[in-house]
């Protein structure tokens, strides 16, 4: 009796994980946050009410009678402030011919699928990707806490097929839980939007966008649960792995980026956000360019973009990583 | 380094098997230099003080520790090279029970059987045989001790093992839970089966096993069968029984025979002859009413070599050093 091979091990996995009280609570946490979403989207995409519309047109009429007395001194102040900026950025636009009041400035703000439906599912996604690492983490420290690693050990000695076994099922349990949120968000966002007359224009193209970044959060969810697994082995505990993964991601990385800017295509938080939102844009202070040949003094802001493409291999490879070295500790590590 | 027996007289057999950790910074030798042989078939105990490496041998043995130096045989193959080879024909309970808390004993049992390819009959069967059929969709932390152990032993027969290994494995079991993992030991050596116990509980031990290995500091000091340790070292000793058994201990000890009590108001006296300790006692107005050849349990055999008590304090006869060293073999 040979035992199964790594195939029938990922079916055992994916029945303990399955089993476990922990993931099935993630996964309700999971779509808890999918409708939470759902009824911010709802409360915030209703249509302004009469007395909002009634301010609104308050509002506006004011602004109009301002304009009639003063119009024409804030286009010429807007101009010369745009002529001053000029001498040092020649491409400076302060939009002085579109000053003129006009009454949907006034009007509350009323999302529409169209427009907010990815950020939407963005602030979605990084809730889920919380627990995809958590559940990941749990999935394996649970076992090394309760003594139970060390009685499978006895069972299936082969640490390399158990160690991806497990690894392998942490990424592909989230997969399920987190693709079910994903859906009722954005199932429940299009119905939220379509009760409150917020739908917007819908391409063909704006749903591939949509499916596109769906796509992306999954596989970020199942890198993150595997990096979850590969941390739980490190670490062995549950308060370890997720105080290092999580406090990895709020002060390293925050202090990374906030003392070197220039680093910040190289933190993991960036590379996530980069992946999941097609580019991460950040600012950082450089010396400003000579204009004609002049020196300019000072710092300037510019605007940087991490790229998808850069976001997902630094994530890739900061994953294999992690998951190569806990393999290496796994196999030769003492087991309780 | 002594050899390896030959192929198929032992189920597990050590040499030179070693294992250090290091704590606050200090290297701590856990075992140091192992020599074990278990011969196949029969109840093998494993006897020692806590900190004496027991578990750290057994853990060695199926491969959750890795040793420093050494060499390990299970079942005639070397571990941990060959354990996946051999683990399906091994199962072992080391120090508590360990598994999921919040599955049910049949759950855990499930995953195992799927782990090796078992059968899903098997685990009804097996929960029947330990007699927890109708605890069996209950959570294993609602178990009590004794449901938990049973569970344990349930875990080890999925597998139909021919060496079965046992850590301590009546520790907080009440006396029923006692004797049926005692007999559940017996069953299966009459089943054929090797059955390794670690034990602190010497009783228990000398009631079950065929065989002992007695080990102190990480390193052997006896081993053999059980009756040759008990003979050998109850042999040359008196029991002595006395009104003034401490006037009778110095009036003995004058004559240059070793003396101790027997643990039960008696005395007992090696190296003298049964004339010469009654004429000894009676010179000084002492007199007997017991004189008995002098006879061993384990108990006193494992104080003897190891200086200590089963738990690890010191033994009360201090004042006799423990031939640490000495190797009785059957």
């Amino acid at each position: 009796m040979s035992g199964p091979g790594v195939g029938g091990l990922v079916r055992v996995e994916a029945r303990r994980f399955r089993y476990r009280a922990a993931v099935r609570w993630l996964a309700a946490l999971a779509v808890l946050a999918a409708l939470v979403v759902v009824t911010t989207v709802f409360l915030s995409a209703r249509p302004p009410s009469e007395r909002a519309l009634a301010d609104a047109q308050e509002q506006y009429a004011f602004a109009q009678e301002d304009w009639a007395e003063n119009g024409e001194q804030y286009v010429a102040d807007c101009r010369d402030g745009e002529a001053q900026e000029r001498e040092t950025n020649p491409d400076a636009d302060w939009g002085c011919d579109d000053l003129e009041p006009r009454p949907e400035y006034y009007l509350p703000m009323q999302p529409t699928l169209a427009g907010s439906g990815p950020t939407w599912v963005s602030g979605a996604t990084t809730f889920l990707l919380l627990l995809a690492f958590a559940a990941g983490v749990t999935f394996v420290t649970a076992e090394i806490g309760s003594g139970a690693l060390g009685t499978w050990l006895t069972f299936v000695p082969r640490r390399g097929r158990v160690y991806a076994s497990k690894v392998t099922v942490a990424a592909a349990g989230v997969l399920v839980p987190t693709a079910l949120a994903l859906a009722l968000t954005v199932g429940g966002a299009w119905a939220a939007a379509t009760a409150n007359g917020a739908v917007g224009e819908l391409s063909s193209g704006w749903w591939g966008d949509l499916g596109w970044q769906a796509l992306r959060a999954l596989a970020a969810a199942a890198v993150l649960g595997a990096a979850g697994a590969a941390l739980g082995f490190l670490a062995r505990s549950a308060a370890g792995a997720l105080g290092i993964g999580v406090g990895w991601l709020l002060l390293v990385d925050s202090v990374l980026a906030g003392v070197v800017p220039a680093l910040t295509p190289w933190t993991l938080r960036a590379s996530l956000s980069a992946w999941l939102d097609d580019g991460y844009r950040y600012w950082e202070s450089v010396p400003c360019r000579p204009v004609d040949g002049v020196a300019q003094e000072g710092s300037c802001t510019v605007e940087r973009t991490v790229s998808m493409l850069h976001g997902g291999v630094l994530l890739a490879v900061v994953v294999a990583v992690l998951v190569v070295l806990g393999l290496l500790v796994f196999r030769r590590r003492d087991v309780d | 380094m002594t050899e390896l027996p030959p192929a198929g007289t032992t189920a597990v057999s050590t040499r030179g098997l070693r294992k250090t950790y290091r704590h606050r910074g200090r290297q701590v030798v856990a075992v140091g230099g192992l020599d074990l042989d278990v011969p196949l078939g029969g109840v093998h105990g494993f006897l020692g003080p806590n900190g004496a490496g027991k578990t750290t041998t057994i853990r060695m043995l199926l491969g959750l520790i890795r040793p420093d130096s050494g060499v390990v045989r299970v079942l005639d193959r070397p571990v941990p090279a060959a354990l996946p080879e051999v683990v399906s024909r091994v199962g072992a309970i080391v120090e508590s029970p360990k598994f999921f808390p919040a599955f049910s004993g049949r759950r855990n049992l499930e995953l195992l059987a799927a782990g090796i390819g078992a059968p899903a009959a098997q685990v009804e069967r097996v929960l029947a045989d330990v007699g927890l059929a109708d605890r069996a969709s209950s959570a294993f932390r609602t178990y009590s001790l004794g449901m938990k152990q049973r569970l344990a032993i349930a875990s080890t027969l999925l597998k139909d093992p021919e060496l079965v290994i046992f850590d301590e494995p009546t520790n907080g079991l009440d006396p029923a839970g006692i004797h049926e993992v005692r007999q559940t030991m017996r069953d299966l050596a009459a089943a054929g089966k090797t059955v390794l116990v670690s034990s602190h509980i010497l009783a228990e031990v000398q009631q079950v096993a065929d065989t002992v290995s007695i080990v102190t500091q990480g390193r052997l000091v006896a081993g053999g069968r059980v009756a040759d340790l008990l003979a050998a070292a109850g042999a040359g000793e008196a029991r002595v029984g006395v009104d003034r058994p401490a006037e009778a201990a110095a009036v003995l000890a004058e004559r240059g025979w070793a003396v101790r009590p027997d643990g039960a108001g008696g005395l007992l006296v090696a190296g003298a002859a049964p004339a010469d300790i009654t004429r000894a006692l009676a010179d000084r107005g002492l007199y007997l009413h017991e004189l008995a050849p002098g006879r061993a349990d384990l108990e006193q055999v494992f104080l003897a070599l190891t200086g200590t008590g089963a738990d690890g304090t010191a033994a009360a006869h201090q004042g006799r050093p423990a031939p640490h060293g000495r190797r009785v073999r059957a």
